[in-house]
């Protein structure tokens, strides 16, 4: 018996953190080429295909509630299935690792960090993801845990201070175009569907639930209800704050957004504000990668040994050895950002495969995840 | 003159024909002055003194009192109470005879302020004596009375040295177990508190008390700390610090498992709270286990101050934790990475007073991290009334001079004095140590990656302590699992005690529901 220490709201702060993870960084840009200045209702469209995924990940977690992904795939659709179907999801999460790290990386060697590698960067951001992987999914959601503290207070002063200074315009989200939503319609749709992710980690937290159950489904729309706020103020913001196209001009948008509204005054202690934000966010970057590494691990230890009781040491540190090297192979974060496209499309396969997967599992109903 | 015995364990074993006296943990070819069938008696009252006194090698300390015709008595005198010895044991004696005391009944009435017991053996009269009890050895009697007239060497119970407190009780613990059961007897007089003593140590044989309230504490937790106490294999158990990598599996955390406390008040609380308090002999630190890492940050002053006022003296505690850990990091983060996050005024103030100074931030960082780690080791080692003196010359000559020589900036000294200061407010001696360790990482963080590096050096204590579990039990709770009942009770500031009472109902009322964790 597995357990039992993830509340719902944890689950939730979890999800939460695992959708926005280094998305302020390059999903306002990639958005911005999709479907221009009304890029900014994207998040809310996005909640349709979030609302399947998030229904159809408590679907599989009801009816497998102790296992992992990679525990009950084999058993739902057939070992050779279950490898390709695993794949998926172990390349979108390695995946997942590699570009927020990465980003985050290029961003502070541009910014904050000038005459640092991006290699060093990601290797110390590697570290800590090994680190947390090798203590455990309990040690990552803890580490979650305790940043709220940290976090919260930032993110709503992110969102909501904004408001109180003189930049915001609202008439620069208009005129509405519908045809800006048509221009790119299927690579659009693939961000739509990936953009809310988050509710994946209750394929491998799911065991970790307490109760279990209906803590999957509070957790997914709490979670998934939060990113929805954070991921409006990182597209709308630096519309509402720079006009459009100037706002497409950025290479970090939301970033810079970040920085031009940062409260200045000369008693305030610190000048650069946004680099303090900017640390705070790469804490969430991070939990965010912890968990994609993590998750890819789980699964690829679930699918080679099932009976494995702990994910091996030595697996851990090459995958995260792998991470920097793959990382390294960047050059210049504009193929950072083509690779970021293909990831996403990776992400709109995976929700796919998700609802497959419990339309699979509604009709199979003699397969059970009670052991 | 009686013929001295020297037995071998092979002779023992010869003699008594049982290999399962054999200690399978020691040499079964090396000379052992005694090592007997645990049921091996001896009739002849000369014939056991000698054999317990060979056993324990003849120390010159031995008293062998000679009370009558038949009846002996023997003691390590300094571990016993003279006094006692001559009112409950020599007079009542002189007045009996040997025959007197051949039923354990009788001799109880004869000797009845004595606390008189039975040897199982003579092996286990020998334990007795060496743990300082006085064997009574009684013509006819297969095997001695062991009776309990220890008295030892200590001092009165006096104000806590390394935890004082402006406001609060003055007593704490000594090195005397049954003095230091009393202060928590005196304390908690509840019928629920539970007291189970163990003896560890193969050598030193020390008395270890586990003190708990039944029905507060978690039974699973209590049986573990036992277990773990039982198992200490150690040869020396000279303090209660010795026990402590014996109550966590984790031999390297930077982080102690168990908080030493010399005050009786803070243990007594502990208690009342459902934590486990270990009390040593000889030692005047009890351990509380299982701790978490905010309790740390707490003091008992907390509790007798007003709510407001303990909620100012925590808040100032954790700047002054995050200033000791923080301050030399943010400094080189800051001076070498990343002026550009300080105002142009505040950047110009540290680059014009790093003029002159002829290392990088880092070393300057180095160089008065080491001798203020020098300072604070030499100031404990030092009598009171020189370590004044010496901090003195430390903290103002030496950073003046130091500074005037430009070995390093005026803002370095004032970053080291923030550094010392915030250390000290740390109320925990062991978490203070542990920062203090902590603060190199951040600090040879800061010099790698700087700003950058310090969040990095953030994030990998922050894993470290979360992946932390002191007997079940995460040492971040109540941040890391959320435990909001106790985070509002007594986290940031301390609720006052009627609303106390009330979150303490509904956090017990949680656990009991299994739902403390949400």
């Amino acid at each position: 018996m597995r357990e039992p220490y993830l509340s719902w709201p944890e689950a939730a702060w979890l999800i939460m953190q695992y959708t926005i993870c280094a998305n302020y960084l390059f999903m306002p840009q990639l958005l911005y080429s999709m479907s221009g200045r009304l890029s900014w209702a994207m998040p809310i469209i996005a909640m349709l295909p979030a609302a399947a995924g998030v229904w159809a990940t408590y679907y599989l977690h009801t009816r497998f509630p102790q296992e992992r992904l990679g525990q009950f795939l084999p058993r739902l659709i057939g070992r050779p299935l279950s490898i390709v179907v695993g794949g998926a999801f172990i390349l979108f999460w390695l995946g997942g690792a590699v570009t927020n790290v990465t980003v985050f990386a290029h961003y502070v060697s541009d910014t904050a960090m000038q005459s640092t590698p991006v290699t060093a960067l990601v290797a110390a951001s590697a570290l800590i993801i090994v680190l947390v992987s090798l203590s455990g999914l309990k040690t990552l959601v803890r580490v979650t845990d305790a940043l709220l503290y940290l976090l919260a207070p930032f993110l709503l002063f992110a969102l909501f201070w904004p408001f109180f200074g003189s930049r915001i315009d609202f008439s620069n989200l208009a005129p509405i175009r519908l045809s800006d939503l048509t221009a790119d319609k299927w690579r659009l749709a693939g961000a739509a569907a990936a953009m809310y992710h988050g509710y994946q980690l209750i394929f491998i937290a799911g065991p970790a639930l307490n109760p279990p159950g209906r803590s999957a489904l509070a957790a997914g729309i709490a979670g998934t209800l939060a990113a929805v706020t954070a991921f409006l103020s990182f597209v709308a913001m630096p519309i509402l704050a720079f006009g459009w196209p100037y706002a497409n001009l950025l290479t970090y948008p939301a970033a810079s957004f970040l920085e031009v509204v940062a409260p200045r005054t000369g008693l305030f202690p610190i000048r650069r504000f946004d680099f303090a934000l900017t640390v705070l966010y790469r804490n969430i970057m991070i939990v965010a990668a912890m968990s994609y590494f993590y998750s890819a691990a789980q699964t690829v230890t679930d699918l080679v040994s099932p009976s494995a009781r702990r994910i091996h040491p030595w697996f851990v540190i090459g995958l995260g050895i792998a991470m920097v090297v793959s990382s390294a192979a960047f050059k210049g974060i504009r193929a950072v950002m083509q690779f970021t496209g293909v990831w996403i499309l990776l992400g709109a396969l995976t929700t796919t495969l998700t609802l497959i997967l419990a339309i699979v599992a509604r009709f199979r109903a003699s397969v059970s995840g009670v052991r | 003159m009686r013929r001295p015995i020297k037995i071998t364990r092979r002779q023992a074993l010869v003699e008594t024909g049982t290999p399962e006296a054999l200690d399978p943990r020691e040499d079964t070819t090396a000379p052992h002055p005694l090592k007997l069938d645990a049921y091996a008696r001896f009739d002849d009252v000369e014939e056991q003194v000698s054999l317990i006194s060979t056993a324990l090698g003849s120390p010159s300390d031995l008293a062998v009192r000679r009370i009558s015709d038949g009846i002996v008595c023997l003691f390590l005198s300094p571990l016993v109470d003279q006094g006692a010895v001559r009112h409950s044991l020599v007079e009542p004696l002189s007045r009996a005879g040997w025959l007197e005391l051949q039923e354990k009944g009788e001799a109880a009435r004869v000797l009845p302020a004595a606390g008189l017991s039975e040897a199982r053996s003579i092996e286990a009269a020998v334990d007795k004596v060496a743990e300082g009890e006085a064997a009574l050895i009684v013509h006819g009697r297969p095997t001695p009375y062991t009776l309990d007239l220890r008295g030892r060497v200590g001092r009165q119970v006096s104000p806590p040295i390394s935890e004082p407190s402006v406001r609060g009780p003055r007593d704490s613990f000594t090195e005397n177990l049954f003095d230091n059961l009393s202060l928590v007897r005196q304390r908690i007089r509840s019928r629920d508190l539970r007291v189970r003593e163990l003896t560890v140590g193969l050598d030193t044989r020390t008395r270890v008390a586990v003190c708990y309230l039944e029905g507060r504490s978690s039974p699973e937790v209590v049986d573990a700390v036992i277990q773990r106490l039982s198992a200490v294999t150690a040869a020396a158990v000279i303090d209660s610090s010795y026990l402590v990598p014996y109550l966590s599996k984790r031999t390297w955390s930077l982080f102690p498992p168990a908080a030493a406390t010399e005050r009786a008040d803070r243990a007594c609380a502990a208690i009342v709270q459902g934590r486990i308090v270990v009390i040593c002999d000889n030692s005047p630190f009890a351990l509380v286990i299982p701790i978490h890492l905010v309790t740390l940050f707490q003091a008992n002053e907390d509790h007798y101050n007003l709510a407001i006022h303990s909620f100012l003296l925590r808040s100032v505690r954790v700047i002054g934790w995050l200033a000791a850990t923080l301050a030399p990091a943010l400094y080189i983060g800051i001076a070498s990475f990343n002026p550009g996050i300080l105002p142009a005024h505040a950047v110009m103030t540290i680059a014009s007073a790093r003029q002159g100074v002829p290392y990088p931030p880092v070393i300057e960082v180095l160089i008065m991290d080491i001798a203020l780690e020098m300072l604070a080791e030499a100031t404990v080692r030092l009598p009171t009334y020189v370590g004044g003196a010496a901090t003195v010359v430390g903290g103002l000559i030496l950073g003046t001079a130091a500074a005037q020589a430009k070995l390093v900036s005026n803002v370095m000294i004032i970053v080291v004095a923030l550094t010392a200061i915030g250390s000290f407010a740390i109320p925990d001696y062991q978490n203070q140590l542990s920062w203090r360790t902590v603060r190199y990482l951040f600090t040879f963080s800061a010099a790698i990656l700087g700003i950058f590096g310090v969040s990095t050096a953030g994030l990998i204590i922050l894993t470290h302590t979360c992946s932390i579990d002191v007997l079940g039990e995460s040492f971040m709770s109540p941040i890391a699992p959320w435990r909001w009942t106790s985070m509002a009770k007594d986290v940031p500031m301390r609720v006052p005690e009627p609303l106390a009472v009330r979150l303490t109902q509904r956090q017990r009322e949680e656990e009991a529901e299994g739902t403390a964790d949400a």
